[in-house]
C-alpha cells in the first residue's frame, strides 16, 4: 500500500521558489518504524543501565535518560525535516561542508576537550559535540556527490584519488585521535567508490594498503599494541586494562538464553564502567539473553536490508551512493561495537548505533536516517525493478 | 529536473547486494560467537558474576539508649552527629563541579585548600571523611544552600550519620553514671552495668540473591538500645553535690562522699564524690587538675597509690623520669599546668583513675562508731540484751591483755544500752560482744551483709574485710564492735543502715529501677527485693528511738533539722598509721524516725582542719543536706518536734588514740581497675596499710594471722 501510494504522487508537480526544495512523495514507513522502535528500545536500554549510576552520582536515576531523550527527539524532528528536503540540495552544500569539517577536525586536534584520555569533543557556546559525528555525514554526502560526477571514469586510479583525496585527509585527521571512527569513515568512502567503480582488483590492493597504514597507526601508538594483548589474553590483565573487557564478557555469559530479565542485570551496579554507553550491547545480553541480543542484531540486519532495498530503487546514481554511505555507516558501526563486546577484536571504543548513550551520534545518525528517507521519497514506480 | 540524472546501474547494484551479502554473514557470524560465549563460559561467568558481588554494603548504627533520672530527667543521651564525606572522583568530574563543590566546602565548613586538595589527590576514591562530629546546626546552612540553584554544581558531599554519647549534666552523678570508650562501651557507673541494655543492634544495608539469582538490595534497621530508668533523682543528686562542693570551697578534705537511699526500698536516690569528673570529656586534664591544687596537692602526695608509683622497685633505683617528676609535684612555685604538662603518662593514668574510683562502693575503710547501731541491734534481736541492761565505762577495758580505751578517758560511767548509743561508748559495746560471744557477732556481720558484695547493680564493688567467726579472738571482737579493724563499703553500711531503721528488711540496694524500650513500652521493671529479714520490727522500733535519741540529745545534735526528727549515728575513725591525727569522720542518719523516708550517710575522709576528730564535720554536712532535701522530697514536718539547739560542746567521740589495732588487708575492687587499665590494677590491689602492727599490738595481730575474708567482687 505503500507503493501504491508513492505511485499516487509519484508525479511530482514542480514548486517554484522555495516550495522546490521540498518533495511530497513516498513515504517509507517500514523504515521509519524500525528506526523509531531502535531508538525507543535504545531510551529503555540507556534507562536500565543508566538509571543505579545516576541515582548514585546526580542524584536523579532518570538523568541518561532525560539527556538522550532530549537528543533522540529533536534527532527524530530533523529527521522528519530532511526527509522533506529534496537530497540534490546537499550537492551545493557538500564541497563547503567538507571544508568545514576539515577545519573542525584540525581544531578539535588543537584545542579540543579532553575526555577519557583523547580529544574528541569541541565545546562551542554551551554545547560540546564530536566534530567526528558531524564528519560522518558530511564524508558520506561529499564523496556520493564526487563520485557521482566522476562516475563513468571512476575506473582510473587517478580520477578516483580526484574522488577521494578530501574524504580520505578528514578521515585521517579523526583516525590519529580515534581509530575506530576513522575506521568507519574509511569504509564509507571506500563503499561507495567501490559500488560506483566497474573494478574489483584495485580495491583488493587498496584493502591491503589499509592493512598496512592499520598496522602504522598500531604502531605508532603503545597503547594500541597493549590493547592487542589485552583482547588475546583479558584473563592476565583482570586489574588494568582487561578489566572492562572481561566484566563484558562475564555480563555476555552470564545472560543464557533469555536473560535475567530486563532491568535484572548485576554487571551495570558498578563492575562494568560505560555500561549506557559503548557497552551497552553486553547489558542487553545479561538481561535479555542470546534471544534477545539475536533479535537486536535481526533489527540492525533488517534496518540495513530496508536501506539497500531504497538504495537499488532509488531514483539516481546520487540517491544510491547516499543511501548506500549510511548503510555502511551503521552496518560497520554496529559490527565493531558488538565484536568489542563479545571480545571479538581488540577492545575501542564504538558506540551501538541508536542505542548507546550519546547525544551528538544519536542526533546525527537520525539526520542520516532523514537523508535514506528523503531518497526513498522520490521512488518513482516508473523505474521499475 | 530538465538533465537527465546518472543512474544507479545493474551492475553497481550487484556489487552492494553481494557487500550486503557479506555484512549479513557478519551479523551472523556475532550471533554465533555470542552463542559461543554463552555455551563455553557462561556458567562460569555467572558464577563470577554472583560472586565479585559483594553482599553487604551499608552498617547503619543503633542509638545507644539513654539513661534518665527517676522523673525522666535526661542524665545520659545519645546525639545524632554528622561526619562530612566526600567523594573525590566525583568532585573531580568536571571543572565546575571541582570549583563550586571546594567553594561550598571552604564556605560552610571552613575548611582550608591544603586539606582539600590533599583529600583530592586520591581521584579514585569515593570516600573521605573530612570532619567529624558535626551538629546538626552545623550542617543545616549546607544543606539550605543545598537546596538553592546555586548548588547544582556541588556534588559528592553527603553526610554519615553517627551517635555520640552526651551528658547534659556534664558532671552530675558522674560516678553514678559512668562514661562510654570507643563508641558504646560502658565504663564505669550505669553506663558500665547496663552497657549491654543500652547498646543495640546495628543496622544493615546489604544486597542478597533470591531464589532465582536476581540480587535484591534491602535495608535492615538497627535495632536502638533500651532506655535505663535510674533510681537517682537529679535534683535530690543535685542538692548533694551542692552541699559538698560548698563544702570542698570552704573547708577541703581528701575525699567526702554522700549517699542517699530509700530506706523501703533500697533505691539510691543520689550518690556522690567529691572527686567528680566531666562526663563529657572524661580523658581531659580537668577530670584531674584539682588534685594538683596548692590545696589539695599535700593529699595527692600523701596518697597510697601515689607513694608506691614514687617508690623505687626492691633493688633498684627510682627510674630518672619519677625522680624529676617527683620534684615538679611537690614544688610549690609550679604552676597546676605546668605539672600537668610534664606527667608522665603512667602518672596521669593514675590520676585519672582516681577521678574516676566510686568510693561509695569500691572503697573499703574503717567505719568507725558508725558500726555500733549494727552490733547493738544484732546483740538486741538475739536476746543477749532485753533492752534494760547497763554498763559501767571507766575509760577502758582490759580485753585479753590489753587495755582498750574509750575515746573518753574519764568514763562515761553508769550508762544504758541507749546511752551506750548516744554517748558512743566503746566500753559499753566491748561488754557486749564479749556477751554475746564471737559466734552470734559473726552471725549478724553476715546478716547485715558485711564482707560480701551488696549486689549493687554498679560495677567494681569491693566486699570489705571483716574477721572471720574463727578470728574473732576477743581482742578483734573488742575491736569490731565499735568498727575498728573491718573494713566496709559505704554500699554496705548504707543497705544495712536501711534494715535496720525500716523495720528489718534488707533490700537488695539498687540504681535502676525500669529499663524500657525507645518506645516507652516496659522491658524489665526493677522491684525492690527484700534479700532478708535482719531484725524484728520490735529490735528496728527500738533502733529508731535509739538513734533518734542520739540525735536528740547524743553526739549528734548538729544534725538536727527544726522541724524534722532525725535519728543517725555519727562515726570517727582514726585512720592507719593510728597517732597521725588523720580521721575519716562519718554520720548516717534517716528521717523522719516515725517514718524512715530517707537515709543519708556521710564521710569525710580527712578534712582540713586542725582538729579533724572532734569537728562532727560529717554530721555537719548530713544536716545541711537534710535540711534541703526533706522539703524537697514533701516530706512532713514531724509534730514531736524538738527545739534543743544542736549548738552544743559535745563533740563526736574521739580525743585520744583507743587501740592501735591494725586492720585486714585492704581489699579493693580488681573489676574497676582491671576495666580501667590493666597497669594500674597490680599496684592497687598490693595495700601499703595493711602494716604489720605496732610491737606492743602483741601476738594475735601479727600479720600472717591476717588472712583476708574471701572476696566476694562482683564480676
Amino acid at each position: 500500500m505503500a507503493r501504491r501510494r508513492a505511485k499516487r504522487s509519484g508525479r511530482r508537480k514542480r514548486k517554484s521558489g522555495l516550495g522546490a526544495l521540498f518533495v511530497n512523495g513516498y513515504f517509507d514507513f517500514t523504515l521509519l518504524f524500525i528506526v523509531l522502535f531502535l531508538v525507543a528500545f535504545g531510551l529503555v536500554m540507556v534507562y536500565s543501565t543508566s538509571s543505579y549510576t545516576a541515582e548514585l552520582k546526580m542524584g536523579d536515576a532518570a538523568y541518561y535518560l532525560k539527556r538522550q531523550g532530549v537528543f533522540a527527539l529533536a534527532g527524530i524532528v530533523a529527521m522528519l525535516g530532511i526527509s522533506k528536503i529534496d537530497y540534490h540540495v546537499w550537492k551545493k552544500f557538500s564541497a563547503l561542508a567538507m571544508i568545514v569539517t576539515v577545519g573542525l577536525l584540525g581544531l578539535v586536534l588543537v584545542a579540543g576537550a579532553s575526555s577519557h584520555g583523547a580529544t574528541r569533543w569541541l565545546q562551542i557556546g554551551g554545547i560540546t559535540f564530536q566534530p567526528s559525528e558531524v564528519a560522518k555525514i558530511a564524508i558520506i554526502l561529499f564523496t556520493a556527490h564526487m563520485s557521482t560526477i566522476h562516475a563513468a571514469r571512476i575506473g582510473n586510479i587517478k580520477v578516483m584519488i580526484k574522488v577521494i583525496w578530501a574524504p580520505i585527509l578528514a578521515v585521517a585527521l579523526i583516525a590519529t585521535e580515534n581509530l575506530s571512527t576513522g575506521i568507519i569513515c574509511a569504509a564509507i568512502v571506500m563503499m561507495i567508490v567501490f559500488v560506483t567503480s566497474p573494478k574489483i582488483k584495485q580495491f583488493l590492493v587498496m584493502g591491503l594498503g589499509v592493512a598496512a597504514i592499520l598496522a602504522f597507526f598500531l604502531m605508532i601508538a603503545s597503547y594500541r599494541l597493549d590493547r592487542i594483548k589485552v583482547w588475546l589474553h583479558p584473563e592476565d590483565y583482570v586489574s588494568t586494562n582487561g578489566y572492562q573487557t572481561l566484566q563484558a564478557l562475564y555480563a555476555v555469559g552470564s545472560g543464557g538464553i533469555f536473560g535475567k530479565g530486563l532491568g535484572q542485570s548485576i554487571q551495570k551496579l558498578d563492575f562494568l564502567p560505560e555500561s549506557h554507553n559503548d557497552y551497552i550491547f553486553s547489558i542487553i545480553c545479561e538481561e535479555l539473553g542470546l534471544f534477545g541480543a539475536a533479535c537486536v542484531i535481526a533489527i540492525f540486519a533488517l534496518l540495513i536490508w530496508r536501506c539497500m532495498v531504497i538504495a537499488m530503487s532509488a531514483p539516481d546514481l546520487y540517491g544510491a551512493l547516499i543511501v548506500i554511505g549510511v548503510i555502511t555507516h551503521i552496518a560497520i558501526q554496529s559490527m565493531l561495537n558488538i565484536a568489542v563486546v563479545t571480545n571479538s577484536m581488540p577492545p575501542t571504543g564504538v558506540p551501538l548505533p541508536f542505542i548507546s548513550y550519546g547525544g551528538t551520534a544519536i542526533f546525527f545518525l537520525l539526520a542520516e536516517m532523514g537523508l535514506v528517507l528523503s531518497v526513498a521519497g522520490q521512488i518513482r514506480m516508473a523505474k521499475e525493478y | 529536473m530538465a538533465k537527465k540524472r546518472k543512474r544507479f546501474l545493474a551492475r553497481m547494484q550487484k556489487k552492494l547486494f553481494v557487500v550486503m551479502i557479506i555484512i549479513t554473514l557478519a551479523f551472523g557470524a556475532l550471533v554465533a560467537r555470542i552463542l559461543y560465549i554463552d555455551a563455553k563460559n557462561g556458567k562460569r561467568y555467572e558464577k563470577i558474576v554472583l560472586a565479585q558481588q559483594s553482599y553487604d554494603s551499608i552498617e547503619i548504627p543503633y542509638r545507644r539508649g539513654d539513661i534518665l533520672d527517676r522523673n525522666g530527667t535526661q542524665l545520659a543521651t545519645s546525639e545524632k552527629v554528622y561526619n562530612l564525606i566526600i567523594e573525590p572522583k566525583n568532585i573531580q568530574r568536571s571543572e565546575e563541579i571541582q570549583t563550586d563543590t571546594v567553594a561550598a566546602l571552604k564556605k560552610y565548613f571552613d575548611i582550608k585548600d591544603e586539606e582539600i586538595n590533599e583529600a583530592l589527590q586520591d581521584s579514585s576514591s569515593l570516600y573521605k571523611k573530612l570532619r567529624k562530629k558535626m551538629t546538626y546546626e552545623q550542617i543545616k546552612p549546607f544543606q539550605e544552600f543545598m537546596e538553592t540553584k546555586d548548588a547544582k554544581n556541588v556534588k559528592g558531599i553527603w553526610f554519615e550519620d553517627e551517635y555520640e554519647r552526651y551528658y547534659p549534666y556534664d558532671s552530675l552523678a558522674c560516678h553514678a553514671i559512668g562514661f562510654t570508650v570507643s563508641g558504646n562501651v560502658g565504663q564505669g557507673g550505669i553506663e558500665g552495668y547496663y552497657s549491654k541494655e543500652l547498646n543495640g543492634i546495628n543496622g544493615r544495608e546489604y544486597g542478597y540473591l533470591t531464589q532465582d539469582m536476581t540480587l535484591e538490595r534491602t535495608t535492615k534497621s538497627p535495632i536502638n538500645g533500651y532506655n535505663v530508668i535510674s533510681t537517682i533523682d537529679a535534683n535530690a543528686q543535685n542538692i548533694v553535690e551542692k552541699k559538698i562542693d560548698a563544702f570542698m570551697s570552704e573547708t577541703g578534705a581528701k575525699n567526702v562522699s554522700v549517699l542517699v537511699m530509700d530506706p523501703n526500698s533500697g533505691e539510691v536516690l543520689a550518690m556522690a564524690n567529691s572527686n567528680k569528673y566531666n562526663l563529657n570529656e572524661p580523658y581531659e586534664d580537668s577530670a584531674f587538675s584539682k588534685m594538683l591544687d596548692a590545696k589539695d596537692i599535700s593529699y595527692l602526695l600523701n596518697d597510697r597509690e601515689v607513694k608506691a608509683y614514687f617508690t623505687p622497685p626492691k633493688d633498684q633505683e627510682l627510674s630518672e623520669e619519677k625522680v624529676t617528676y617527683k620534684a615538679i609535684l611537690e614544688d610549690p612555685n609550679r604552676s597546676v599546668d605546668e605539672k600537668i604538662k610534664e606527667m608522665p603518662e603512667e602518672f596521669r593514668l593514675l590520676c585519672m583513675n582516681k577521678a574516676w574510683r566510686n568510693f561509695i562502693v569500691s572503697d573499703g575503710f574503717e567505719p568507725g562508731s558508725t558500726y555500733k547501731t549494727f552490733t547493738i541491734a544484732g546483740a538486741m534481736e538475739d536476746s543477749v540484751l532485753k533492752g534494760d541492761e547497763s554498763f559501767f565505762c571507766g575509760g577502758m577495758l582490759k580485753v585479753a591483755d590489753y587495755d582498750i580505751k574509750c575515746h573518753n578517758h574519764q568514763g562515761h560511767g553508769q550508762v544504758n544500752i541507749e546511752q551506750a548509743l548516744m554517748q558512743s561508748c566503746n566500753v559499753a559495746l566491748m561488754e557486749i560482744v564479749q556477751a554475746e560471744g564471737r559466734s552470734t557477732f559473726s552471725k549478724y556481720q553476715d546478716v547485715f551483709g558485711f564482707g560480701k558484695t551488696t549486689h549493687v547493680d554498679l560495677p567494681g564493688e569491693a566486699g570489705g574485710l571483716i574477721y572471720e567467726e574463727d578470728k574473732l579472738n576477743p581482742v578483734e571482737l573488742a575491736t569490731s564492735s565499735f568498727g575498728q579493724g573491718l573494713t566496709v563499703t559505704m554500699m554496705q553500711i548504707g543497705t544495712a543502715f536501711c534494715s535496720v531503721i525500716n523495720g528489718g528488711n534488707y533490700y537488695e540496694p539498687h540504681m535502676v529501677k525500669q529499663i524500657v524500650d525507645e518506645n516507652g513500652g516496659i522491658i524489665n521493671n526493677i522491684e525492690p527485693t527484700i534479700l532478708r529479714k535482719t531484725l524484728s520490727a520490735d529490735t528496728s522500733t527500738f533502733m529508731r528511738e535509739a538513734l533518734f535519741q542520739v540525735v536528740e540529745n547524743g553526739t549528734a545534735k548538729k544534725a538536727k533539722v527544726e522541724g524534722y526528727t532525725i535519728g543517725g549515728k555519727t562515726g570517727t575513725a582514726e585512720k592507719l598509721p593510728r597517732g597521725n591525727g588523720k580521721y575519716l569522720l562519718s554520720f548516717i542518719g534517716f528521717a523522719p524516725v516515725e517514718n524512715p523516708q530517707l537515709v543519708v550517710y556521710v564521710t569525710v575522709d580527712e578534712p582540713n582542719v586542725a582538729d579533724q576528730a572532734s569537728s562532727g564535720l560529717g554530721t555537719i554536712i548530713a544536716q545541711s543536706v537534710f535540711e534541703e532535701l526533706l522539703p524537697y522530697m514533701n516530706i512532713y514536718q514531724s509534730d514531736a518536734v524538738s527545739n534543743a539547739s544542736g549548738e552544743d560542746t559535745v563533740g563526736d567521740e574521739v580525743a585520744g588514740p583507743i587501740f592501735e589495732g591494725s586492720i585486714p588487708e585492704e581489699q579493693i575492687s580488681q573489676d574497676l581497675d582491671a576495666s580501667q587499665d590493666t597497669e594500674q590494677s597490680n599496684e592497687d590491689t598490693v595495700s601499703t596499710e595493711g602494716e604489720p602492727s605496732s610491737p606492743e599490738d602483741g601476738s594475735q595481730q601479727t600479720g600472717e594471722d591476717l588472712n583476708p575474708p574471701a572476696e566476694g567482687a562482683q564480676e
